[in-house]
C-alpha cells in the first residue's frame, strides 16, 4: 500500500496557529477576511465585496434563510434544510447575525423569494470554495504545497512572483 | 430585475471560481470576465434556439 504523503511540506517550527488556523477561521467568519489578513488585499476586497453583497441581496429580497429543522414538514423537507444550512453556514458571521436579526422564514410571496433563497446558499458555497483556496495560497506561500498535490501551472506562478 | 440578479449571480460565480484557479489576481478577473461571457452567451443563444425552433418548423 503506497504511504500517505502529508498535506503540508517543510512544517518545521511553523506556528500552526498564527499561520492556519487564524487566517482559515477569519476567512471563515468574514468573506475574504482570510485573504486580507494574509495581506492579500485585492483578492480580499474582490472577495468580500462580492460575497457581502451576495449575502445581504439575499436578506433583502427576503429569501429564506434556512436553519435546520428536525420537527415540522416531510424527511424530505428535513434533509433539505440540513443540506441547505450546512451550505449557508459557510457565511459565517452574516449568517449567525441574520439569524438572530432577520425573519429566517422569508417572504414566499415575493417574485424573489426563489431567487433571495438561491443567494444564500450560493454565498456560502462560494466561501468554503474560497477557504480551501486559502488554504492553498498560505501553503504555496511558505512553499508548505506538496508538488503532487500543486494543480495548477508552475509557469503561472513562478510569473506571479 | 428578476433576470439581472441572475446575471449578477452568474458573476459572482465565475469570478470568485477564478479567483480560486489563477494565481495572478489580473489574469483571475479576465478569466473571469470570458467565463462569464461563455455562460451568458451559451444561455442567450440557447433560449433564441429554443423560441426559433417551434417557429422553423
Amino acid at each position: 500500500m503506497k504511504k500517505s504523503e502529508p498535506i503540508i511540506e517543510n512544517l518545521g517550527n511553523t506556528d500552526i496557529l498564527k499561520e492556519f488556523v487564524f487566517p482559515l477561521a477569519i476567512g471563515f467568519l468574514i468573506p475574504g477576511g482570510g485573504h486580507l489578513f494574509i495581506k492579500d488585499k485585492k483578492r480580499g476586497m474582490l472577495i468580500f465585496i462580492l460575497l457581502f453583497i451576495t449575502f445581504f441581496s439575499a436578506v433583502l429580497m427576503n429569501g429564506k434563510i434556512y436553519t435546520p429543522s428536525l420537527n415540522d414538514g416531510t424527511s424530505w423537507d428535513k434533509m433539505v434544510s440540513i443540506l441547505a444550512s450546512a451550505a449557508e453556514i459557510g457565511n459565517g458571521l452574516y449568517y449567525f447575525g441574520s439569524i438572530i436579526f432577520v425573519d429566517v422564514a422569508g417572504d414566499l410571496p415575493s417574485i424573489y423569494y426563489e431567487v433571495g433563497s438561491v443567494y444564500g446558499i450560493t454565498a456560502g458555497l462560494l466561501n468554503f470554495l474560497v477557504l480551501f483556496s486559502l488554504f492553498d495560497l498560505i501553503r504555496r506561500k511558505k512553499g508548505m504545497l506538496p508538488e503532487s498535490l500543486d494543480t495548477s501551472d508552475n509557469k503561472e506562478i513562478e510569473a506571479a512572483k | 430585475m428578476y433576470m439581472l440578479s441572475l446575471v449578477f449571480l452568474a458573476y459572482v460565480i465565475c469570478t470568485i471560481y477564478s479567483i480560486t484557479i489563477k494565481p495572478r489576481f489580473d489574469d483571475a478577473l479576465k478569466h473571469g470576465f470570458v467565463l462569464f461571457g461563455y455562460l451568458v452567451g451559451g444561455v442567450y443563444i440557447t433560449a433564441w434556439i429554443i423560441y426559433l425552433l417551434p417557429e422553423l418548423f
